[in-house]
């Protein structure tokens, strides 16, 4: 997805939030942001970090589930286009781990004192805000802390890749993330191995 | 358990072995009404005179063309709009704390081509006020329960089929569906007159706006039950000029008469062989006598059409059955909303699910009911027999 709108752009919107990660509708099945990107929820004074953790797309009702239909027909669009009605049944979801939060001018690479609401709109970050948050790298060790459903190194990998491609490539930050993983891993080698070459270039 | 299995295992059965006789029985007649189908007239003047002058027991289907005509699936066009709505309802609890009922309208509008897009939504109605729950006419006063609320949900799924499909036709070709018959089947036929000719007079307000704005309307019965057609053909048998059961055949000899012959077969057993797939027969005039006398341009008219997997009834309102295009585009697009929704137009399906109300739901709305009372301090209560149910105490 696009990540240097000078705007962010609001893509979904919160359905169940804890204190560690929270679940979102999105808006529209093709506007899912990529996972480890960073998106972020404005609740009240705070201006809350999330990293996406999982995104998932299934029937809206749990007793249908969706049959295939398109056997004779030539492309995947074309049988969007012949069913309109598919869209309305499905749903997009998004889990995003929570890293950190801003409260004025300060960010903090730890825990929000409360979760965001429900109905919070989410909007994925604009490059700006990657580049602003991820100046500091302490929100790897929230990561690495959190409960996320996913594996937890793929999840790492990603948040530092879409970093380091918002912040143009830079080789130094790629080399910076790393010696803060093998920090954090500093007690298992191969997880450490595992997260470098998922970031390595 | 209270239910003897054993006893119903016998009856299934019974019933099965009855049913394996049943269907070798009408395999022969059908083959006979077959024949008789070929050779009906032509002329289907003719033959509205003949059954203008009949005086049968049974309701025969009026031809406007040929019985024997086939039509074939027309073409279909490019961008259009199909509009359906559906509704379930939860009835007035006598029993419960609060006399009150649910309907809740399903609607769903698909359109295909260049604008292709979908919208899906329901909408709900509680009704509690007096006006709600009863309809008063003088001194009479009757709740809306059963059939009645029945009807007050077709005539609320017609509303907001005739509002939405007028508001799609501003942007081009819209066809508006609905499930079941087109007449008000829950009241149609019985219950007070009064009650009929409110519930008459909102359905065809509706029918005469879709007709005023140009937006054919049609309804789909997927496994018609009806033979009024079938009664056309017992009609064809009669060795009378001029059919007249009362007086020409004593009641005895009824069953021998050759009219009785086809007794039991159903118009969709004998359109499942006469039509090919796609194809949709000849369009008749529905014989009730409700529709005949009350609906005036809005009288009911059906065809049968070929839907692949079945033989399905639609019945159009006359001035959608006298017009050519409306009819190929009732045709054209039940046929492909069949063909998209694997044997059921896609519409009507998505609307059935946007009205269904779940048992969850139904315990929900209970529990919801039940809180409301509470939080304003009002008192409430369920009935004896209410609670008798609850405890079943030993």
């Amino acid at each position: 997805m696009e990540r240097d709108a000078v705007t962010s752009m609001r893509i979904a919107e919160i359905i169940e939030a804890s204190t560690t990660e929270f679940v979102a509708q999105c808006y529209d099945l093709d506007q899912v942001p990529d996972f480890g990107s960073f998106v972020r929820v404005r609740d009240r004074t705070l201006d809350i970090y999330a990293v996406v953790s999982e995104v998932r797309t299934a029937s809206i009702d749990p007793g249908r589930r969706p049959m295939a239909r398109g056997q004779d027909v030539d492309d995947e669009d074309q049988l969007y286009r012949d069913n309109p009605e598919i869209r309305e049944l499905l749903r997009t979801e998004l889990t995003a781990t929570v890293v950190g939060f801003r409260r004025g001018d300060e960010i903090n690479h730890y825990l929000p004192p409360r979760p965001p609401r429900i109905h919070g709109f989410v909007h994925m970050c604009t490059g700006d805000e990657v580049r602003t948050f991820t100046t500091r790298l302490d929100f790897l060790q929230t990561l690495l802390a959190s409960p996320a459903r996913v594996a937890l190194d793929e999840l790492l990998a990603a948040a530092i890749r879409n970093a380091w491609q918002a912040r143009g490539g830079e080789r130094e930050f790629l080399v910076k993330a790393g010696k803060e993983v093998a920090l954090l891993l500093t007690n298992d080698v191969n997880r450490l191995n595992g997260v470098l070459r998922r970031i390595g270039r | 358990m209270t239910l003897d299995l054993t006893a119903v295992t016998r009856q299934l059965r019974m019933m099965a072995d009855n049913l394996a006789v049943v269907r070798q029985r009408s395999e022969n007649l059908l083959r006979d009404a077959l024949t008789a189908l070929e050779g009906a007239p032509e002329d289907c003047g003719q033959l509205q005179d003949r059954i203008g002058a009949s005086r049968t027991g049974w309701p025969i289907a009026r031809p406007l063309t040929s019985p024997k005509a086939r039509w074939p699936l027309p073409p279909i066009p490019n961008s259009y709009t199909v509009v359906a709505t559906d509704g379930s309802q939860i009835d007035p609890d006598r029993h419960g704390p609060a006399l009150c009922y649910l309907i809740n309208i399903g609607t769903a509008i698909i359109s295909y081509g260049d604008r292709a897009r979908a919208s899906l939504d329901s909408e709900p109605t509680l009704g509690f006020e007096e006006s709600d729950l009863y309809i008063t006419h003088g001194d009479r006063r009757v709740l809306v329960e059963g059939h009645l609320l029945d009807g007050r949900r077709d005539i609320l799924e017609s509303r907001r089929l005739a509002e939405q499909a007028i508001q799609c036709a501003r942007d081009g070709v819209t066809l508006a569906v609905r499930d079941g018959t087109l007449i008000l089947r829950s009241v149609e036929g019985w219950g007070e007159e009064f009650v009929r000719d409110l519930y008459r007079e909102q359905l065809l307000s509706y029918l005469e706006e879709l007709r005023c704005r140009g937006v054919p309307v049609c309804s789909y019965i997927s496994r018609p039950r009806s033979a009024d057609v079938v009664n056309l053909l017992r009609l064809l048998r009669c060795p009378h000029v001029q059919a007249d059961c009362e007086r020409l055949c004593e009641p005895g000899e009824r069953d021998s008469r050759p009219c009785a012959d086809f007794v039991g077969l159903l118009d969709g057993q004998i359109y499942r062989r006469w039509l090919s797939p796609g194809q949709r027969s000849s369009v008749f005039l529905s014989p009730l006598r409700a529709s005949l006398d009350k609906y005036g341009a809005h009288r009911v008219c059906f065809f049968y059409l070929h839907v692949g997997s079945e033989v399905t009834r639609v019945e159009v309102p006359e001035w959608v059955a006298l017009n050519t295009d409306y009819l190929d585009l009732v045709h054209s697009i039940l046929y492909e909303q069949c063909r998209r929704g694997g044997g059921y137009p896609r519409v009507l399906m998505e609307a059935h699910e946007k009205a269904i109300i779940t048992g969850a739901e139904r315990q929900q709305f209970q529990t919801m009911l039940e809180a409301q009372l509470v939080s304003r301090g009002l008192g409430w209560s369920t009935s004896e027999k209410q609670r008798s149910k609850r405890l079943r105490g030993l």
